[in-house]
């Protein structure tokens, strides 16, 4: 392996949650149990470094904006790829109407990921900080602050999909919020 | 001893049902604030243990959002697609067939409203849509007094 390669796969590395966040709020939430956000991030992550030699930029920022249009492209084609084998396994309807719904969101996702000029991530440190922060929750905390903030879900459906009490979910939530708050003081 | 003060289960019990009705409020329209939701149950006033967790919550709360906002400005086509708002009628551009969505969504004013997303301002034009900046509405003035 080449220097730069290297130097790649180490920056890209620092993108990983970040991208898994993302991708998980692109999917429809009815498709998360069938999709997986960070296998497709792993996949991308793997291109990237396979292809290294494609990417011409010289700044991080134009980087992360590969990285997204990789990671777009890869999950249109997970998407794509769950429509077929519906067609043969099942034909539950609501799940093929989120899969179509799904992938012309992420044709939209795409296109913006196409045509936006690379730029600085807002706020970048504290963006990936919490990405890193969040993945590094007990699953099920994690698992109430993704559906309750980043899919919008009113804590009586996170309690219904979790098969909990809403007062458990709120302690999910409360138990999450106060170890995120703790690791981000401490790392700042 | 006559005297009962309530277990560490209950107590926890308490704070979660306070905090149930935290979150709902917030999902519709505002979180109330710390005087709000200790006017709402005079009764957790007697017990600092109980008050000083709802504060150490909301402060948990406010600095996840202050966090969290970062990364909703980088979602830019973010969607709120949960089972419950299937038929829900208000008109959500994503939904409609790509085609259309950049005819019908082209000249939206910064504030408009869709489902609990602001619009902030355009950021991209291209043939298949045109795509926003926004806020989540429903974050608005959800801070805590203090």
């Amino acid at each position: 392996m080449n220097n730069a390669a290297e130097n790649l796969e180490h920056v890209v590395e620092r993108y990983r949650q970040y991208l898994v966040l993302l991708a998980d709020r692109q999917l429809n939430s009815r498709l998360r149990g069938k999709l997986d956000a960070s296998d497709v991030v792993q996949q991308t992550l793997l291109e990237a470094h396979q292809n290294h030699e494609q990417f011409r930029g010289a700044h991080e920022a134009e980087m992360v904006a590969w990285l997204r249009k990789i990671l777009a492209n890869n999950m249109l084609d997970a998407i794509r790829g769950l429509r077929r084998e519906k067609r043969d396994v099942d034909r539950e309807q609501s799940i093929e109407a989120a899969i179509e719904q799904s992938s012309v969101r992420m044709e939209g996702w795409l296109a913006v990921e196409q045509s936006r000029p690379s730029q600085q991530l807002a706020r970048q440190e504290e963006t990936l900080q919490l990405a890193d922060t969040m993945a590094g929750l007990p699953e099920a905390q994690r698992e109430a602050l993704i559906l309750k903030n980043g899919h919008g879900w009113t804590v009586t459906e996170i309690a219904q999909h979790m098969g909990r009490s809403s007062t458990a979910v709120a302690g999910l939530l409360k138990r999450g919020l106060k170890q995120l708050r703790q690791q981000l003081i401490e790392s700042e | 001893m006559v005297d009962r003060t309530p277990s560490a289960d209950e107590e926890e019990d308490t704070l979660n049902q306070v905090l149930v009705e935290y979150f709902d409020a917030r999902d519709s329209g505002r979180g109330p604030t710390r005087d709000e939701m200790l006017a709402m149950h005079p009764e957790l006033i007697g017990d600092p243990d109980l008050v000083g967790q709802i504060d150490e919550f909301l402060n948990d709360q406010q600095l996840f959002d202050r966090f969290s906002d970062a990364l909703e400005m980088t979602n830019i086509v973010a969607e709120r697609d949960t089972a419950s708002c299937q038929d829900n009628a208000t008109p959500d551009p994503s939904r409609l067939p790509v085609a259309d969505r950049g005819r019908r969504a082209g000249n939206l004013k910064p504030g408009t409203l869709f489902g609990d997303y602001e619009l902030v301002e355009e950021i991209a034009r291209g043939g298949m849509g045109v795509v926003y900046k926004h806020g989540r509405s429903n974050l608005i003035g959800s801070s805590p007094s203090r």
